[in-house]
């Protein structure tokens, strides 16, 4: 008796669960794709960014096989980042290489070094080429050559801000352009915070982890004019005074609570601002569509502001352009074949490509000067995404220098002396540490000399 | 006919036959899948694989010389040990201490305990992770849920070192002590029991009873269960990861995550990373040596 | 006078035990709230909404219950996941069981031979085979990972099953159980004729239900459970092998896209196997734990 009771409940628990719809935000997309008989396969990695942004992708996918009488079928596979580039290389060793695949500016050095990535100047109209603009161009270009077509510049430290809680707490309409003023609002935030007893909200966001390393680049430019070593990557420039000054900042922001102790991942930290766990976060410009695609209804409270800086001068370069380029493997056998689909998705279509940084907000910078012309006319013609934030977009973009390709290292290096300082140990030897360790970086691997794009 | 045909002279050579035959099997898959596989890890750590893996340049022992200067590699080993001599030394007395309430609760009660403290031993370390996350998490988890609603500071997991080692070793003793409980409670309740009632005549109390009969009865279980814990605990990955993924400045890294680290990222070499591997196996083999040897020598004082 | 006296003390003894066994059930008590709190809120919070779990104001239990999470793991395979949560689990279980069944075969017939068969080599080839049990997995998992690729098995399944089966700690154990078998059984055999494979499968598998439920269980579980190796031989593109400790790991990863309730929901499912097979084995544990070799 007992026995067929439970069988019952557990019936019941099991056919309540199989009967429960799909959550509003999973689009089920049941159209059949086009399938071509005979038609070369097309093997393509894909990052696997957020949601949105991968149905992006997914329909220009869809969008090619659409094509009839092409020869070419795409087949695409999305790809954890944290696993991106252990497997791509395990794939060279296994003979299993996708045709096309994605890889950041900064990791593109690493591909040609390899010899992994081809060369595509020959494959593409010099037309083409000359319609990138300059530090797109840059940033895939080694000893004249290029070695992939890049798909969007993003720049990846900008401030988020929810306007309620800075005029409820803070009681300014606007973030400050000054460290030091930066920080009296903290304060005054946080004793707000305290009076009202809301211990778990914070004034401020940083990177933390692994993104610190490569989040705080646009920082470390803006505090010091430069990045962790010399242009010609011969010395380390972590004695510099804006490091020491950048370390304080972090010591300021965590002894004093204006910062979590510990946070989520740096690319979602939005989240914080829209669910009102923090007033202002650091953040890239790829949260832009990410509130406009999960927060829609509260987009008049978020605002977006230039990263402040030492000195106030905003018109200095405050962020690194971030972004991804697609290349061609050196194992791809239909190379004619593989540079067709760059040419839809990104290279030559013109309504494609316009359509991708619609659809993600105008977050995103085209490295197409034609595109963004476009893209430029459009902005003023929408009504979805407020034109503050495009401005601040687009004028931070345009300051902003390329991620750099030295040693992974240098910039765990850095990351790692910011964490020291939030820990609250001694500034002073952290810095000495870390510029022994940088240096120790470039004499073990001779670095000296080598800057590819110098 | 067959059954006449067997005698003692073909049943040596049959025993051969179907001996060989029987552990074929298992012999040739470890083989293939446990020797093999080690004798090249040791062959590629004394050898540069730089230029692709046909082109081997003999290294001598420079990779294992490139290791002990790698300072992450260094420490993640130390970390692990002290995780380890903190995760061994806490469940093998609170298992031993608990095994010995177990025993004296003899009723329903006591065998439904004994039965379900085993069941998070099944528990993956992937899973357990996930669920202690829950718990951890700095801003809305469930302990700084609770201690906010007694208004008390957060504890931030990742970012303090004294708390980072707790939210790694908690999980890992929540897994395992209960296995230890039981395999204490098994040798508890195995040692007869004229001991006690001789001792008790001879007018033992309890602790005397403990000393001189329970641990000494208990030696062998003690050893086992350290080796096994020391050899477990000293590959640990999955609860680190999830947990804290080496955090704060890599003082929770452990060596088997830093080679999946150092793996997945290739800014080590290949034969770097297997010269470490080898060295965490010899380093797990002195470990157990020396806590064999430890018994072995208390054996001879007594 | 004597005898109140002795009665007295009795009496304050058992007033003192009392004390003792109250505080003995206090304990058990609570290392049993301990092993069940995080499943508790595991439960809970699974039913929670996706902004819920982690918001403001904590509360223990949801404000609003929801199988959201549920339907989450149901549509898995339209998110860029591309993985269906139900074929990974169901592959998991395939490959768990198949290989327990060959696993408990090839690893009992070898520890049957070790155990009562006779042939030239035994000692050394016993030595060699107990040795192996001593390596551990880091150090050659990227050696089988191109001894596995240069086999052609990446990405099927037999990477998921074959590298595991022989295992020496079950041999191990079956050999200490097989030594414990009496030597009338198998003699009584041979006279009747039957030879050494035989008397395995006639005299010894049948008698032999403990050890193969304490080997099959560790061997389900232990399959069950792996996350490293499956992680790393089978690709994305082999969507239909993921194994769940994978797909769980990925999920958690993508923390905010599939919410963590999602999560949890996928551990809690992942985890009625485990429970299952602890509910089948927890009559023979006692049992197996005498057997483990510890003397």
């Amino acid at each position: 008796m007992k026995r067929r009771k439970l069988y019952l409940l557990s019936f019941c628990a099991i056919s309540c669960l199989f009967s429960c719809k799909p959550p509003s935000d999973i689009i089920i997309d049941d159209e059949k794709e086009f399938v071509e008989e005979n038609a070369t396969h097309i093997k393509m990695w894909m990052m696997d960014f957020e949601e949105w942004e991968n149905q992006i992708n997914i329909s220009q996918r869809k969008a090619f096989n659409k094509i009839k009488d092409d020869g070419i079928q795409l087949d695409q596979t999305y790809i954890n980042k944290n696993d991106f580039d252990d497997l791509i290389r395990s794939s060279y060793e296994a003979k299993n290489v996708p045709d096309i695949y994605m890889v950041s500016y900064g990791n593109l050095y690493k591909e040609v070094q390899a010899g992994r990535a081809i060369d595509l100047s020959s494959y593409l109209d010099n037309k083409v080429w000359d319609d990138l603009k300059d530090t797109a161009k840059e940033a895939i270009t080694y000893n004249n050559k290029y070695y992939g077509f890049p798909i969007v510049m993003e720049p990846s430290t900008i401030v988020a801000y929810n306007k309620k809680l800075l005029k409820q707490y803070g009681n300014k309409d606007n973030v400050p352009t000054k460290w030091s003023d930066f920080l009296d609002l903290c304060k005054n935030i946080k004793t707000n915070l305290r009076k009202d007893n809301k211990k778990n909200i914070y004034p401020f966001g940083v990177p933390t982890g692994v993104a610190c390393a490569w989040g705080t680049w646009g920082m470390q430019h803006s505090a010091t004019g430069g990045l962790a070593i010399t242009e010609d990557w011969s010395t380390s420039r972590i004695k510099e005074k804006g490091y020491k000054d950048l370390a304080n900042l972090w010591k300021d922001l965590y002894s004093n609570g204006y910062v979590p102790l510990s946070s989520g991942e740096y690319t979602e930290s939005v989240f914080d601002v829209c669910d009102g766990k923090a007033v202002m976060t650091t953040c890239g410009s790829w949260s832009i569509s990410t509130v406009l695609n999960q927060y829609k209804d509260i987009k008049d409270d978020i605002g977006f502001a230039i990263m402040p800086t030492f000195d106030g001068n905003q018109d200095k370069v405050t962020a690194t352009n971030g972004g991804w380029a697609y290349v061609i493997s050196s194992e791809c056998k239909n190379v004619d074949k593989a540079i067709e689909v760059i040419k839809f998705l990104t290279a030559e279509n013109e309504e494609q490509t316009v359509d991708y940084f619609t659809r993600a907000f105008y977050s995103k910078a085209s490295p197409r000067k034609s595109i963004q012309t476009i893209l430029d006319k459009k902005k003023n013609e929408q009504n979805d995404v407020p034109s503050s934030w495009i401005d601040v977009i687009s004028g931070v973009s345009n300051k902003a220098i390329l991620e750099p390709i030295y040693d992974w290292n240098i910039s765990v290096a850095v990351e790692g002396l910011l964490e020291e300082a939030a820990m609250g140990k001694d500034i002073d030897s952290s810095i000495d540490k870390c510029d022994k360790a940088v240096t120790k970086i470039i004499n073990d691997n001779s670095l000296s000399g080598k800057n590819p794009r110098l | 006919m067959k059954k006449f045909s067997i005698l003692p002279k073909n049943i040596v050579k049959e025993e051969k036959v179907s001996g060989y035959l029987l552990i074929a099997p298992a012999v040739i898959l470890l083989t293939i899948f446990v020797i093999v596989p080690l004798i090249m890890a040791i062959y590629r750590s004394f050898f540069y694989f730089e230029s692709g893996p046909n082109e081997a340049i003999f290294a001598g022992f420079s990779n294992y010389i490139k290791i002990f200067k790698n300072q992450n590699f260094v420490k993640s080993l130390l970390n692990v040990c002290i995780m380890t001599l903190f995760i061994v030394i806490l469940q093998v007395i609170g298992a031993f201490l608990f095994a010995n309430i177990l025993v004296r609760i003899k009723n329903r009660f006591g065998i439904f305990a004994r039965t379900i403290i085993y069941l998070p031993y099944l528990f993956s370390g992937i899973v357990v992770g996930c669920i202690f996350t829950l718990l951890t998490y700095y801003n809305g988890g469930v302990i700084n849920g609770i201690l906010g609603w007694m208004d008390i500071e957060p504890i931030a997991f990742t970012y303090s070192k004294f708390w980072a080692y707790i939210s790694i070793i908690v999980p890992t003793i929540w897994i395992g002590s209960g296995y230890t409980t039981l395999i204490f409670y098994s040798g508890l309740i195995n040692i007869p029991k004229d001991y006690y009632e001789a001792s008790e005549i001879d007018g033992a109390n309890f602790w005397k009873q403990m000393w001189y009969i329970v641990l000494p009865c208990l030696k062998n279980y003690f050893v086992l269960i350290i080796v096994t814990l020391v050899t477990a605990n000293l590959q640990m990955f999955e609860i680190p990861m999830l947990m804290t993924n080496g955090q704060p400045l890599n003082s929770t890294m452990t060596p088997v995550l830093y080679l999946i680290h150092a793996r997945a990222n290739g800014n080590v070499s290949q034969s770097e990373i297997i010269a470490s591997s080898i060295v965490i196996m010899i380093f797990i083999g002195a470990l157990n040596a020396i806590v064999f040897s430890l018994s072995n020598r208390k054996k001879k004082g007594e | 006078m004597d005898k109140l006296d002795s009665r007295n003390k009795r009496k304050t003894k058992t007033t003192k035990s009392r004390v003792i066994e109250i505080l003995l059930y206090l304990i058990v008590i609570i290392v049993l709230i301990n092993i069940f709190l995080p499943l508790f809120f595991t439960i809970l919070s699974m039913f929670k909404d996706k902004k819920e779990i982690f918001s403001l104001d904590f509360h223990i239990f949801p404000h609003q219950w929801t199988t959201d999470n549920f339907a989450r793991l149901f549509y898995l395979q339209y998110t860029t996941i591309g993985v269906n949560f139900f074929q990974s689990f169901g592959m998991t279980l395939l490959v768990a069981t198949i290989s327990m069944v060959l696993s408990l075969f090839i690893n009992s017939i070898a520890g049957y031979a070790f155990a009562r068969l006779n042939f030239p080599f035994k000692k050394i080839i016993w030595v060699i085979v107990i040795s192996t049990m001593f390596i551990p997995g880091i150090t050659i998992l990227l050696t089988s990972i191109s001894v596995v690729s240069s086999l052609g098995m990446l990405n099927t399944i037999l990477v998921l099953i074959v590298p595991g089966l022989a295992n020496a700690y079950n041999i191990f154990f079956f050999k200490q159980f097989y030594l414990g078998f009496p030597k009338d059984y198998d003699e009584a055999a041979r006279v009747d004729g039957c030879n050494s494979i035989e008397i395995f499968f006639k005299i010894f598998v049948p008698n032999s239900l403990t050890p193969m439920v304490i080997m099959g269980a560790g061997t389900f579980i232990g399959y069950y459970n792996s996350y490293l190796w499956p992680t790393l031989t089978i690709d994305k593109a082999h969507s239909q092998y993921t194994q769940i400790m994978t797909l769980i790991n990925s999920l958690f990863q993508d923390i905010n896209t599939v919410g963590y309730g999602a999560v949890l929901a996928a551990s809690f499912i992942s985890l009625i196997p485990a429970i299952v097979v602890f509910i089948i084995v927890q009559r023979f544990i006692k049992e197996g734990i005498s057997l483990t070799g510890v003397k």
